[in-house]
């Protein structure tokens, strides 16, 4: 998932309107942050290390921890390991994930279905957007209003679209290479 | 002439790996990706808390 995390984020706003933003949008990428940074760093297991079930406790776990010790409050810290925990629940639905080590990557891979995976985080970014929304006193359509929506339905769709068009690549080069199996099986000559 | 320098010549081509199956060009791209709409909730929340 991608920008369905974000939505999540600004959902838990609602929740806690004196949680901060920006650790709430953190924690909600987490997983692809420490995935990102493994990946820099040549760990061929990065996506265990970050996304499995116990990868995701620890760094919850620790995120917690650290919103304690920044704010104060116990009731935006679960918040805030929460937010990170659902990382995890919202990649099984559209990606597949190795929940343990050794394990097998499960999840509903809706990336093969660029136009549902559109539709299921668009959707969330409206209901994110507005339960956010409500904790602010400015008018909806006022300019920065709009500019998260539009900016996180834009990048969405921009996801989107990259995966339908590799997906279709990737459909043609397969068709193309086994036509060229079957030309190349038909002009052998028989017996050899 | 950019060829004298391969480093450069790589990193244009989007082809420089930062590490074994990261290259630069992907790593730029997860980079943005995640910070751009993260950059602008932050900034517009901003603006919005101040009206």
């Amino acid at each position: 998932m991608y920008v369905g995390h974000l939505a999540v984020a600004l959902s838990a706003v609602r929740l806690k309107r004196d949680a901060p933003l920006w650790m709430l949008l953190l924690a909600a990428q987490g997983p692809d942050w420490i995935q990102l940074g493994l990946e820099v760093l040549g760990s061929d297991r990065a996506q265990l290390y970050s996304h499995s079930m116990p990868a995701v406790f620890v760094a919850a776990l620790a995120f917690a921890l650290a919103c304690l010790w920044q704010t104060g409050s116990s009731r935006t810290a679960v918040l805030i390991a929460a937010v990170y925990a659902s990382h995890l629940v919202l990649d099984l639905v559209t990606g597949t994930k190795p929940l343990w080590p050794g394990g097998h990557a499960i999840g509903a891979n809706l990336y093969n279905r660029p136009a549902l995976d559109f539709v299921l985080e668009a959707s969330l970014v409206v209901i994110g957007w507005l339960l956010y929304h409500g904790t602010v006193r400015a008018r909806r359509w006022t300019r920065p209003a709009f500019a998260i929506l539009a900016t996180l339905i834009a990048c969405q769709a921009m996801l989107d679209v990259g995966q339908g068009l590799r997906l279709i690549r990737n459909e043609r080069n397969a068709r193309l290479k086994a036509q060229e199996e079957a030309e190349q099986a038909h002009t052998q000559p028989k017996g050899m | 002439m950019i060829h004298r320098f391969p480093f450069l010549d790589a990193m244009l081509q989007g082809s420089l790996q930062l590490s074994d199956g990261l290259s630069l060009r992907h790593f730029v791209a997860v980079l943005c990706a995640l910070s751009l709409p993260v950059a602008v909730i932050l900034s517009a929340d901003r603006k919005l808390r101040r009206h």
